[in-house]
This record gives structure tokens, sequence and C-alpha cells, in this order.
């Protein structure tokens, strides 16, 4: 089982690897657009499934990112990635402190609430204000230069997506697997013995909260490098919810399952939005998803992989 | 009093009268199945556009027969509601109420495009039932908002006196305290839960049908509305009708004001209430931690 | 077993403890003295306060009135955390585990807080193998496979992973609720068996909440009976055994003698 893990990883990068040799180039821009929203997806998944928080609002921190490069560029003329990528986390870091001290104080129905409701605040705030934010048409940004050298739309624009979702993935892989990761684990499992430890429980919430939005307003920056555009929707629920489903879709019992929900979530949504009624679809499949496939599609490949292999299969979820 | 605190004042309350009925619906709700449930919003927009269906289908010439179309609708939505609590909630009440939040979520999601195909992406709006506007010191108000005062008012008596002075009431807040006992006592907690879902839907899409005169209708109606719920109700303490009337009205007189002073911001300074108060009481001002 | 001896120090005492929940006097004025090295037992018929008592000295539950001195240190007023911080660690009645993570995260967790590492978000928990090595052993000595999952463990190594992530904290004084409950006759030796050398050779002290006078008269030294909150007589558990007053209290929960 864990050889087959590594070899479908291993395999699974090489594809990404050499992807753009093969796939044309629409394919190309869905797979940077599916690797930035995993980035999204893993940091929502960090908080969903090793802290056990579900947050409807991470959209504001997409956003956030989104929109400290269109004013930044706008108001100070700054256009780089060594200075816009540090900026956002940073940006996105205090966005999620500031929001995370209301929110992570609230038991889980709240917590989804409030984090909902700051998200349409910000929604609010960024739409009125036009001639600060450009309002509800949003900011039109260009490709930021990375050392001076303006990357190419496509294949070289790939690769840098590429390169900092491994950074990131790594990254917070090491971030779960560390003592801070056991730790919001057990908060997770059990609020109360997690107390009896004598861990401040909120304080777990909250950093993992803070770790989270910052990988998030990552995300925010390489998706309006991509898209071109920094919208106010960006904060709104219904980007949250998308990045909540992607990981659900994967899988958020394990590390690797929000990449793959997010993969599928962009690649479907390509293909069936031209059909008209795509938020039909969306709805229906979130309930599926909910109702019959709990542990996502990653959860019911490895069901079926046990199966397949005769092997019993524990009634805990791992996390791996 | 001056024209404006007069209209700041009804606008305030009408605001908040709104906010009341969705929230009411949402506070019984959650008391009982624990869970937020999104897909108020879906019974709003349902509400609203089936009283403009309605509306379409009755015979010209009866203007009273206009009146019928919201309580129809009602009644249908109810209807929707209970049909999704019962074939969608029921079988995964046992998981993580984060996940059941997500399902209503769906349902938003779902209605908000089968609306769009039935009746097309455009903008809706019909005529209030009544035109009048009736004087009020230096302000002149329409009847027609006043009479949504009206049906929250008698919502709210209604609801009190349901949950105060009857035998179903007193079933309905044994079971938000305790399900296990009150199925011990012999109550259906499976029924109490149907017949709770489909009140609630049924007032969410009451309102949604008085509202259509009033600013008409588009996919995604029911969005705006339903998250200013989610304020009044984070404010009032999950669960609790009484805090849910005290603060829809201070959410609906802080927008009003919001609206006159600070148009620009609006929307935010409700949030920003929201987000100071909530620090400072976080279970909200009557909530008890369920 | 040791005896109580006259130099013995104290190291909780409480003095008229009081908890009420609404009419319900739980703990009615309860005077406790618990001795360093000693292994307490709590016993008394259900509904006495036991647990309540317990739970007044971790720290799970408020006094509402009364004085707790731990080690000189009045902590009535200190909260739970601030209670496991100064060693006071409470074992749970019904096992109070992460149920996703494997036995030996459990008590790595234990570990890693106690030595105030649990804030480190940037390094593999891999980097601290000593951390590892002593989770390893303590699950060793409590016989509790390393590797399943706490949900998937049968109820009676729950509870011994429960009392080995108590232990883990290396508490001052541990308190364990009813160690043996829900554990099948035939395992109850086994669990204590498990429990109770650990606790000798670390010279930990211990009280125990138990209803099964044979668990009681094998493995502590002093009996404290309870009853409708408070405490009718303590002492060895021979002369709690041989107490007519408290064998009719008892009355259906033990066999005499």
């Amino acid at each position: 089982m864990q050889r087959m893990n590594r070899i479908s990883l291993i395999a699974a990068l090489c594809l990404l690897g050499v992807g753009p040799t093969f796939f044309p180039g629409f394919t190309m821009y869905l797979l940077t657009y599916a690797l930035i929203m995993s980035i999204a997806a893993l940091s929502v998944n960090l908080l969903l499934g090793y802290t056990g928080l579900m947050s409807f609002g991470h959209g504001m921190f997409i956003g956030a990112g989104a929109y400290t490069v269109a004013l930044m560029t706008r108001y100070t003329g700054i256009h780089s990635f060594e200075v816009l990528i540090p900026m956002s986390i940073v940006t996105s870091a205090a966005l999620a402190a500031f929001v995370g001290l209301f929110c992570t104080r609230q038991i889980d129905i709240y917590f989804a609430m409030l984090t909902l409701a700051f998200g349409e605040l910000l929604y609010a705030l960024f739409a009125k204000f036009y001639n600060l934010t450009g309002g509800t048409d949003g900011v039109r940004v260009e490709m930021p230069a990375l050392f001076g050298y303006v990357l190419k739309a496509g294949v070289q624009y790939y690769y840098f997506v590429l390169g900092l979702f491994l950074v990131c993935a790594w990254a917070m892989w090491v971030i779960c697997n560390s003592p801070f990761g056991k730790a919001i684990q057990a908060v997770r499992d059990n609020e109360i013995r997690a107390g009896y430890l004598g861990l401040v429980v909120m304080k777990y919430r909250l950093f993992a909260f803070v770790i989270s939005g910052a990988f998030t307003g990552l995300a925010g920056v390489l998706l309006v490098s991509l898209t071109g555009h920094a919208v106010p929707e960006l904060f709104q629920v219904i980007t949250s919810i998308g990045i909540v489903f992607m990981v659900i879709l994967g899988g958020h019992t394990s590390f690797l399952g929000p990449v793959i929900g997010a993969v599928v979530f962009v690649f479907l949504q390509s293909w069936l939005q031209p059909l008209f009624f795509w938020q039909f679809f969306l709805g229906a499949a979130i309930i599926i998803l909910v109702m019959f496939l709990p542990g996502g599609v990653l959860g019911g490949i490895q069901l079926w992989a046990r199966q397949a292999l005769n092997r019993r299969s524990s009634s805990a979820a791992q996390i791996s | 009093m001056s024209a404006l605190v007069m209209n700041i004042l009804l606008n305030g309350v009408f605001y908040a009268s709104i906010l009341f009925v969705m929230s009411a619906g949402l506070q019984i709700i959650f008391g009982v199945l624990g869970i937020v449930n999104f897909a108020h919003a879906a019974s709003y927009m349902l509400g609203l556009y089936l009283t403009y269906g309605i509306m379409q289908a009755l015979p010209v010439g009866y203007p009273q027969l206009l009146w019928i179309a919201p309580l129809l609708a009602a009644g249908l939505v109810g209807l929707f509601g209970l049909a999704f609590e019962r074939g969608l909630l029921k079988p995964i009440y046992h998981r993580d109420h984060v996940f059941q939040i997500l399902v209503t979520f769906g349902v938003v999601y779902m209605v908000d495009d089968a609306v769009r195909y039935v009746w097309g992406g455009y903008s809706i709006g019909v005529a209030p039932m009544v035109l009048s506007m009736l004087e009020l010191g230096d302000v002149v108000y329409p009847v027609y908002n006043l009479v949504i005062m009206g049906v929250a008012l008698g919502l709210a008596v209604f609801l009190w006196f349901l949950f105060n002075k009857t035998d179903i009431g007193r079933i309905i807040r044994a079971t938000s305290h305790d399900e296990e006992i009150t199925e011990a006592l012999g109550v259906s907690v499976s029924r109490v839960k149907a017949g709770t879902f489909l009140f609630g839907s049924a007032i969410a899409g009451l309102a949604g049908g008085l509202m259509l005169p009033v600013s008409g209708g588009w996919p995604g109606v029911g969005m705006e509305y339903l998250i200013l719920s989610f304020v009044v109700i984070a404010l009032a303490g999950l669960g609790s009708v009484n805090g849910a009337l005290v603060t829809s009205l201070l959410i609906g007189l802080v927008n009003s004001i919001g609206v006159q002073f600070f148009p620009k911001f609006e929307l935010a300074t409700v949030f920003i209430l929201m987000a100071v108060i909530l620090s400072v009481r976080p279970s909200g001002l009557f909530g008890t931690t369920r | 077993m040791g005896a109580t001896g006259p130099e013995q120090e104290v190291i909780l005492s409480g003095s008229n403890l009081v908890k009420h929940f609404g009419e319900l006097r739980a703990v009615d004025g309860v005077d406790l003295e618990i001795y360093k090295g000693e292994v307490l037992s709590i016993v008394g018929p259900n509904g006495a306060g036991k647990t309540t008592l317990l739970k007044l000295l971790s720290g799970g539950h408020q006094i509402d009135r009364g004085e707790i001195l731990f080690m000189g240190k009045n902590i009535g007023p200190m909260s739970l955390i601030q209670r496991a911080r100064l060693g006071i660690v409470y074992s749970f009645q019904i096992p109070a585990l992460f149920e996703h993570l494997s036995a030996l995260d459990n008590v790595r967790l234990a570990l890693l807080n106690r030595e105030g590492k649990t804030f480190i978000f940037f390094a593999n928990v891999a980097r601290f193998p000593k951390v590892r090595k002593e989770a390893q052993e303590i699950l060793g000595v409590f016989n509790v496979p390393e590797d399943s999952p706490a949900s998937a463990l049968p109820h009676g190594q729950r509870k011994l992973l429960d009392a080995a992530i108590a232990f883990a904290l290396n508490p001052k004084l541990l308190l364990l609720d009813e160690p043996t409950s829900g554990v099948s006759t035939e395992e109850k030796g086994q669990v204590m068996d498990t429990i109770m050398p650990i606790i000798r050779q670390s010279d930990t002290t211990a009280v125990i909440v138990e209803h099964d006078m044979e668990i009681v008269t094998r493995y502590t030294q002093r009996v404290i009976v309870m009853q409708q909150g408070r405490v009718l007589v303590g002492g060895t558990p021979e002369k709690i055994m041989a107490d007519a007053q408290v064998q009719e209290v008892l009355l259906g929960h033990a066999p005499s003698g």
C-alpha cells in the first residue's frame, strides 16, 4: 500500500514535470490554475482536516493576496514577485490574525458563520470603495516580474507555479507532521483532553488559522497573476465554498486529498461550465459527496485499492 | 419628530421585520436540529419566485386574490423544506454538523440554478398589492411595508404564544434541550425535526413572497438576507428567538442609520457591530453555550 | 504496601470543599489530606460525589467554597490548565483519547507538551528521537501497541492509554477516575497490575476512584469512603472493610471481608 502510494506520487510528479511538452496550451492553463488552488486547498485542509475547523471565508485571503498585488502596483509601482509574495503573505497573515481573534474563540458553527461574515464584509468594502479599489470592476493586473525578468504566461509561469507549489506542499507537510501539527490534531480529536494536557486550545486554532491564511494569500498572488484581474468576488463565499468543496472532493482525511480535489474540480468546472447550469451540478455534487463519499475521491480510491488488495481497512480514518 | 428620524425608524423597523422572519426560522431550526440552515436562502428565493409564478397564473381582475400568492408559496416552500429535510438531512444527522451545513449549501446552489432555468436570469418584479401610502407625521410611508411589519409582529406574538402556552411549543423546547430525554418521554423527535424544518422553511418562503413587490427578485436574491440573518442570530445567540427579535431591531436600525449617514459603509457597519459585540460576548447577547 | 508513617509529607490538603449543581450538593464539606507517595482510593455508592471531588482537585470543576492547597500553593482559583502545569493530572473514566492519532502520537503529544515543544511547527516530529523513545517506553510498560489508532484499540487498552497519557506528563498528583470501569473482570487485574507498579516505581502520588473493593484492598494503601457528598470515614483498607457502617453503605457493591 505504501509502495503504491509512493509510486503514484512519483508518477504524478513526473507527469507534472514534463506536462508542458505533451499538453496543449489550455490544459497547461488549467493545470496552473489547479496547482494554485491546490495551495489554497492544502491550507484549508490544514484547518479542516487537521484542526477540525471549517472556514467559509477563505476567499478573503485569496482576495487579500490578489489585491495586495493589484493595489501595490497601482499605488507604489512595485511589481515584482520577490516583493509581492512576501508582502501578500504578511498581509494575509495579519488579516488572519485579526479575523482569527474573533473566529477562533467560537465553536464550530459560529466559526464557520463568522468566517463567512468577514469574507462578505471585505467584499462589501472592496465593492463599494470604487476610488480606492476599483469597486466591482476590479483591477487589472499584469504579470509581475521575477528578479527583473517578466515570466511569459504559459509554460514559464507554469513551472514557476509548480515550483512554488512543491515548496508550499513540502512546507505544509512538515508543519502537519511537526509537534504543532500533532497538537492541532489533538485539539481536533479531543478538545477537552487537550485542555487537560495544558494546551490553550484557542492559541493553536488561531495559529493554524494564521498559517492557513498566509498560504492562501500566496495562492491569491499567483491566481491574480494568472488571470490578470483582481475582483471583489474573490472575497465572497462562493470562492470559499469552492475551496472547501475541493478539499472534501479530494478527501479531507489525507494530506494530498485536497490536491487531487483541486485538480479534479478545476478540470470538471472547465468542462461543465459551458453547460450553463454549472451551479446546479456543483450543489448536487457537494450533496452526493457528503452523503456517499465522505472520504472524497482519494478516500474512495484508497478504499477500492484496499479492497482490491484484499485487506481489511481500519474503521478509523488515518491522517497520513 | 423630524422626517429624517421617522424615515430612519420606519426603514429600520421594516428591515428588522424581514430579518426577524428569516432569523426566527433559523433559530428554531438550529434549536431543534442543531444546524445553521443555509438552505434558508433557497427557501426565501423559492418563496419569492413561486409567489411571482402564482401571481402570473391568477386570473386578472381580482386584486384581492394576489394576497393568496405569498401564502400559497410559503406552503409550497414548507413542503419543499420537508422533502429536503427528510430526504437529504435525515440520513446524515449523525455526521458532524458542518457537513450537514455543507449539504444545505449545496441546495442553495441547486435551487439558484433551478430558478434561473425556470424564470431566466433577469430580474423580476411586481407592484405591491396595496399601493396606498400612509401619512405618519411628516413622512409618507407605503402601507405595504407596514403590512410586512405587521406580519413580523404577528409572527413574534404567534411564536411567543406557541412556545409559552402550547403543548407543541413545550415539545419543541424540550427537543432542543435534550433529544434523548424527549424521545424517552414518547415524543417522536424525528417528527418534531421534520415539522420544525417545514415551519422554518415556510416562513422564510413567506418572507420572500412578501418582499417580491418591494425589492423584486433575481437569482441569488436570498443570500444577502441570509448573511444578515446570520449576523442577527450570531448576535442573539444561536437558538434564541427572543434574542433574534432584539438583534433584528438592532441590526435593522443600525443598517438604516448606516444607509442614511455612511452610505459607502452600509453593510460594513453591521459587520463591524457584530465583530465588536461578539468579541465581548462570544455566545451572543442572549446565548447559552449549547 | 507501605504503611502511612507519621512523618509523611502532605502534598495536598483540601478543607471544607463544597460544590453544588443547583439544588444538588455533589460535594458537601469535604476535608482531605493527601500524603506524598501514597496511593489513596475514594470509594462510595453512585452519586456519592467521588468524581466531582476528583474534578474539584483537577480543576475540571471550580469549588464553590473551601480551600485547596497543593504543595503550599492555593490552587482553588487556578484553572485546569494551570493545575495541569503544576503537575496535577487527571485520567478519565471514559477514556478521552485523540481518536485519529496513533497510540504513539497520543503519548508523544503529552510528552511534547510536557517539554513545552508543542508550538514548534517547522520541524518534523521525527527530529525528536528522544521523545519518540520515551513514548515507546511508556507504551511498552503500559502494554499498548504503538501504531494502532486510538479508536481501534479494545476498551482495556484504551483505559491503559488514557492512563499512559496522564502518566507521560510526569504528574506529581495523578487522579485516576475508575481505571477499571467497563473492563471485564479478567482484564481488571491486568490493567491494575500494569498501572500500579509504574506508579509505585516512580513514587507518584495517586488518587483512585474505584467501585471494586478487591482492587482497593489489593492495590491501595488508604481508603476514603464517601456518601452523599461527605466523607464518612477513612483508613486502611482492612480497617474500612471491618467497619460495619461502611459495609452497609457499600452493600451490594462488593463481597464483604
